[in-house]
């Protein structure tokens, strides 16, 4: 028996400012089949997934559905040829009823103006029993538990009658049990003839549940495999598979460390962080590694005092100390580089010097008043010293490049004689060469006894520059590996539950 | 030595197409309409009404200056015009029981210190939107000045308040000087303290400002603090100014003092523009109401033709700020 072809894609490519999202993508999708898309954060499935959906159009390649060639201009057009999807943040309602969000914006009406409540109901029970489903659809939303929430998802798709479904993450947020129910729906549904396509973080799930799974990275298709003729290791081998380019050609001084700079012990916060404890000391540059989601920024947060937590306690240079306000924990020789540098490391509309200085004009001025003399001489020695490409100090920030924003949000701190330091994604989003300038930076920083602590979802950046990797996986920390131990094989092991 | 010569006279003029062009488009307007309630009405031009229009600027250029403050840290403050009628009531009051004019005018600008406080601690503390804790001590102290002052006004009868209220040194009324005074200390606050770099940073950017360890509540207090001190200074010198303490004068104030600064520029750029430019909106109002009176248009019609303007004025600085960016 051949099952028909549902979806093929050929040669999608996409480009954003500054990032080639997918390249030369191929993907297909037949009837009854569970096809699961893995890759690193970045890779391009995201993007992928809303082209399909028509929240985005490719900039070159083909799609045919069904056969027939298709051109979708928006979500309506994808959703209108049968493809439903489910994001992982779900597109409910929460103050509307089970019924009314499966079939919001398509309510059944009397004389086509006032709904028909017995109408809609009836339609909606007779789906959510097909699906085996014991939902009262009369029940608000928001009283739903987050698995039941993903159920009446499912079921709001097949009120458009999709053919295909797409799940982004779609286990992330459901316990063990929701995850069964779950995985026996979509048993229901591929019965149906539905094709489902799934992304995924969790290669454990990829047995469990898919057909076939296919493999992207950097926006490049890599390959696409049966699921009983592949081993996770080689899955592992096909998303990360590059070589680590000459970009960290540093030496690492592995004798070079000096006392503890930063502890942390059993930081708890809600269910972000379950309990995370790292040590850092002067001289090194430790990596966090993990997925989107993991916890990293948030573990950063509290840290910095940015945000609150339930327990756990943090020292800095050996002395306990409580992180309430980012203001304590600057006092104590910490800064905090944002993942976001527009919209939480500068004030765009404000001059470069304006923006060097805002970390601690208590420390550069006597008494409330600004020497706008002492400004200008102290910003142009961090533009010097930190190349930041500025025709001058009153070059007002928002017109900078990314890489020297970034130049500008380190100059701040370094302003501020900081001995901690936390990067959040330090070059997201730079060039090549910026890049290189920020690592080196970095690495002054703590040749002259800084203790640095980075988050990066780049690999090869996170692997080049450590001296030492902690991993963090949905709130734990489960590793922490020496810079030999390190690959990029055994970090995203470790970061998504493989290993 | 020609060559010389001409560049000299290029950046002159230069300089001043730049100082031009930095002028809120509304100044061209100002104008227009000084030329043109003149030509309708020639009254208008008597020193008498001029000076009466000086007098009533200075009083509503503090609030608007101050309103200008408030929105470029983000804030807002409906509170203003009860400061203004508070204040003078409190004075009128220890005058009345009695008290010095210095204590009594302490007392007054001091209500209005905390009232500010109030208002800051509120907004910065339980994270209230100002617009609402600033419409609630609105109606508390405006409604406090009507139960003081028993409703009437409340004549004052004192040689230094009148001094205050209707004297001049070296020509200039007394009340323009303290709005002067008034405008400089808030200009050299906002552009050569930390104070007021912190208020353009939290405008712009509170979060930021706070991951940079800026003390973000401490200065959004403070804002507040300081514009209510400065009402009730304006208060003070208002009462001295028409020798009582009327209850009913003050509302609507606020709502002036907000739209003269929009009319001033202050949105457009938000924090770059300063301080400056906001006395061009509050010659547009004064002249605005001041002329509409002279050439006898019924008062019913005046609110509308003053919205009018306070609408066409947001509509032209959109344009001009969409069309820069």
């Amino acid at each position: 028996m051949v099952n028909k072809l549902l979806l093929k894609a050929e040669n999608i490519s996409k480009a954003f400012p500054g990032v080639q999202a997918l390249d030369k993508v191929n993907f297909d999708l037949y009837e009854g089949e569970v096809h699961v898309l893995i890759g690193e954060n970045g890779a391009g499935k995201s993007t992928l997934m809303k082209i399909f959906a028509g929240a985005y159009f490719p900039d070159s390649g083909s799609i045919e559905i069904s056969g027939k060639k298709v051109n979708f201009r928006s979500p309506q057009d994808a959703q209108e040829a049968g493809i439903g999807i489910i994001y992982q943040e779900f597109n409910l309602i929460p103050d509307m009823n089970v019924a009314q969000n499966m079939f919001l914006g398509r309510f059944p009406k009397r004389g086509g103006v006032i709904i028909d409540h017995k109408k809609l109901h009836a339609a909606a029970d007779k789906i959510l029993k097909s699906l085996s489903l014991n939902i009262d659809t009369r029940v608000n939303v928001c009283e739903l538990g987050t698995g039941q929430q993903q159920m009446v998802e499912v079921a709001k798709s097949l009120t458009m009658d999709s053919k295909i479904l797409i799940m982004d993450e779609p286990t992330a947020a459901l316990t063990e049990r929701e995850i069964d129910s779950l995985f026996a729906m979509i048993k229901t549904l591929k019965k149906r003839g539905i094709g489902i396509i799934y992304i995924s973080h969790r290669l454990e799930e990829v047995n469990l549940v898919a057909d076939r799974v296919t493999v992207l990275r950097d926006g490049k298709y890599i390959g696409t495999k049966d699921v009983d003729e592949v081993e996770i290791p080689e899955l592992v081998n096909m998303m990360v598979g590059r070589e680590i380019a000459n970009m960290y050609a540093f030496a690492k001084d592995t004798d070079v460390f000096g006392e503890e700079a930063l502890r942390v012990e059993n930081l708890k916060s809600g269910s972000k962080i379950k309990g995370a404890s790292l040590a850092i000391r002067a001289g090194e540059i430790v990596g966090l590694a993990g997925l989107v989601g993991a916890g990293r920024t948030e573990l950063a947060r509290a840290i910095f005092g940015a945000d609150k937590y339930d327990s756990g306690k943090v020292f800095v240079f050996g002395k306990e100390v409580n992180p309430r306000e980012p203001i304590d924990m600057v006092a104590e020789g910490m800064a905090l580089i944002p993942e976001d540098r527009k919209g939480q490391g500068l004030a765009l509309i404000l001059p470069t010097s304006e923006n060097i200085v805002m970390a601690n004009l208590k420390g550069l001025f006597n008494g409330p008043f600004i020497n706008l003399k002492k400004e200008r001489d102290v910003s142009n020695k961090y533009i010097t010293d930190l190349s930041i490409a500025t025709p001058s100090h009153t070059r007002v920030v928002q017109f900078l490049s990314g890489g020297t924003q970034q130049k500008v949000v380190l100059a701040k701190w370094l302003c501020t004689q900081s001995k901690v330091f936390i990067f959040d994604e330090p070059t997201r989003g730079i060039d090549v060469g910026a890049k290189a300038e920020i690592h080196g930076l970095m690495r002054e920083l703590v040749k002259n006894g800084a203790a640095i602590l980075m988050i990066s979802s780049e690999l090869p950046e996170i692997i080049g520059m450590s001296d030492r990797i902690y991993v963090m996986r949905e709130g734990d920390i489960v590793a922490e590996l020496s810079c030999n131990e390190a690959t990029q094989e055994t970090v995203i092991a470790h970061a998504m539950g493989g290993a | 030595m020609q060559i010389a010569k001409k560049n000299n006279t290029k950046t002159t003029i230069d300089k001043i197409k730049q100082f031009l062009n930095g002028l809120p488009p509304l100044t061209w307007v100002v104008v227009a309409l000084f030329i043109i309630f003149g030509l309708i009405s020639p009254e208008f031009y008597l020193v008498d009404n001029l000076v009466n229009m000086v007098r009533r600027g200075s009083t509503l250029w503090i609030l608007a200056t101050m309103a200008t403050l408030l929105l470029i840290s983000g804030g807002l403050d409906l509170s203003l015009g009860a400061v203004l009628t508070f204040s003078g009531v409190v004075m009128a009051i220890m005058l009345r029981a009695g008290y010095g004019p210095l204590i009594s005018s302490l007392a007054g600008i001091l209500s209005g210190t905390l009232i500010g406080a109030l208002n800051g601690l509120l907004v910065s503390t339980l994270g209230i939107p100002a617009f609402i804790v600033t419409l609630g001590t609105m109606n508390v102290f405006a409604g406090l000045a009507v139960a003081m002052s028993e409703t009437s006004a409340i004549f004052i009868d004192n040689f230094t308040m009148k001094f205050i209220g209707a004297g001049a040194i070296a020509g200039i009324p007394v009340p323009v000087w303290v709005s002067i005074i008034i405008f400089v200390l808030s200009y050299v606050i906002f552009h050569h303290t930390s104070f007021g770099r912190y208020i353009v940073a939290i405008g712009e950017n509170k979060l930021g400002a706070h991951l940079s360890g800026v003390n973000t509540g401490f200065y959004t207090f403070l804002v507040f603090a300081y514009a209510s001190t400065m009402a009730g200074i304006a208060g003070v010198v208002l009462a001295s100014r028409i020798q009582s303490a009327d209850p009913r004068v003050g509302v609507g104030w606020e709502f002036d003092a907000v739209a003269a600064s929009i009319m001033g520029g202050t949105l457009r750029g938000s924090g770059k523009s300063g301080i400056t430019t906001t006395i061009v909106g509050v010659l547009l109002i004064v002249i605005l109401r001041n002329g509409l009176n002279i050439i006898q248009v019924p008062v019913e019609w005046r609110s509308a033709v003053v919205g009018v303007f306070l609408l066409a004025g947001i509509i032209i600085d959109i344009s001009i700020r969409r069309r820069e960016s």
